[in-house]
């Protein structure tokens, strides 16, 4: 997250730089070349040089940011030794997930439901829209590792806050890694285009201390 | 990040309040509950560097079918199959894991194990 934060500055910071270059060049031609100015037009309509240079400057630049752009391409699918594996699992038209590292014995995951709550339900200050009822539990400053699947079609599960967004696929097992770096109620919707109710599906991250995610598991463990 | 924290939960004063979760008023006898209490551990399947892509649908199959090689090799209760155990149950989604539990219950499994 802190990478895609950093590599947005940076870009920014360039593409300010060229902004600028670019407006001072229009506002130089439109001023010396007025025809209150400059009557007569002038006739020079080609110079190799000039063009050369103004197609290969901006290649250039294109280049220069696609080295760390494609370095944190990569670098994002990097899984480094989580220690919560968490699976989210897109439904028409809900998100379920399932916890399975906590339980000892067969057929026993920490499995639920994360249905948007409807507008006549909401209290004050809830957001409309976006509040679940089961809100997905994580500790903070835990490497987390995630796994996207859908159960039916299509389904993407997107938090732009913690820089997350990755389709789920009926089948298949996408992983991504996420790292909160505080506690907060982060949230998301879901991204890819999935039915009647696809905007009616959103996720809800609630990211606790260590302390409290533990006996947040407990709990739920004693509700099995 | 240390991966493997061991928290004990055995008294109530180490139970924090936890404002942010609307957990019901349950009357629950907290002390026979956090004696029940098993220490939860922070753990999980470590990355399989067999499977270092986004795509980890394989890396359940095959841990999968390590598990019942293992069963078929060590016994269900070897220490070595309950660590596969747990790593499968830890990515695959429980719906997979039924339906092909339901498989092998009923001969249909197409594996070898
Ligand atoms: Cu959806």
């Amino acid at each position: 997250m802190q990478g895609i934060i950093d590599l947005h500055h940076d870009i920014v910071f360039f593409m300010i730089l060229i902004i600028v270059f670019v407006l001072w060049m229009i506002t130089r031609t439109l001023y010396h070349f007025h025809y209150k100015k400059n009557p007569i037009p002038e006739k020079i309509i080609h110079g190799t040089a000039i063009e050369i240079a103004w197609t290969v400057t901006p290649s250039l630049i294109l280049v220069l940011i696609a080295v760390p752009s494609f370095a944190l391409l990569y670098s994002l699918d990097e899984v480094v030794d989580p220690a919560v594996t968490i699976k989210a699992i897109g439904h028409q038209w809900y998100w379920s997930y399932e916890y399975s590292d906590y339980s000892q014995s067969d057929d026993q995951s920490i499995t639920f439901d994360s249905y948007m709550i409807p507008d006549d339900d909401l209290e004050l200050g809830q957001l409309r829209l976006l509040e679940v009822d089961n809100r997905m539990v994580v500790p903070a400053n835990t490497h987390l590792r995630l796994i996207i699947t859908a159960a039916d079609v299509l389904h993407s599960w997107a938090v732009p806050s913690l820089g997350a967004k990755c389709d789920a696929v009926p089948g298949r097992l996408n992983q991504i890694p996420v790292f909160i770096k505080r506690e907060g109620v982060f949230y998301g919707q879901c991204s890819e285009l999935c039915g009647a109710n696809h905007a009616f599906m959103p996720i809800v991250v609630e990211a606790v201390s260590l302390e409290d995610y533990i006996s947040w598991v407990s709990t739920k463990l004693e509700e099995i | 990040m240390a991966t493997e924290e061991t928290m004990q939960h055995d008294d109530e004063a180490s139970v924090p309040e936890t404002p942010t979760m609307d957990e019901p008023e349950a009357e629950v006898d907290t002390e026979s509950v956090a004696e029940e209490r098993v220490p939860i551990v922070l753990s999980t399947a470590k990355p399989d560097p067999r499977f270092p892509a986004t795509n980890q649908s394989k890396a359940c199959y095959v841990w999968y079918n390590e598990m019942h090689k293992c069963y078929a090799k060590e016994g269900q209760d070897a220490d070595a199959c309950l660590r596969i155990k747990k790593d499968v149950r830890s990515i695959c989604p429980v719906e997979w894991l039924e339906t092909w539990d339901e498989a092998k219950a009923e001969g249909r499994w197409w594996g070898k194990y």
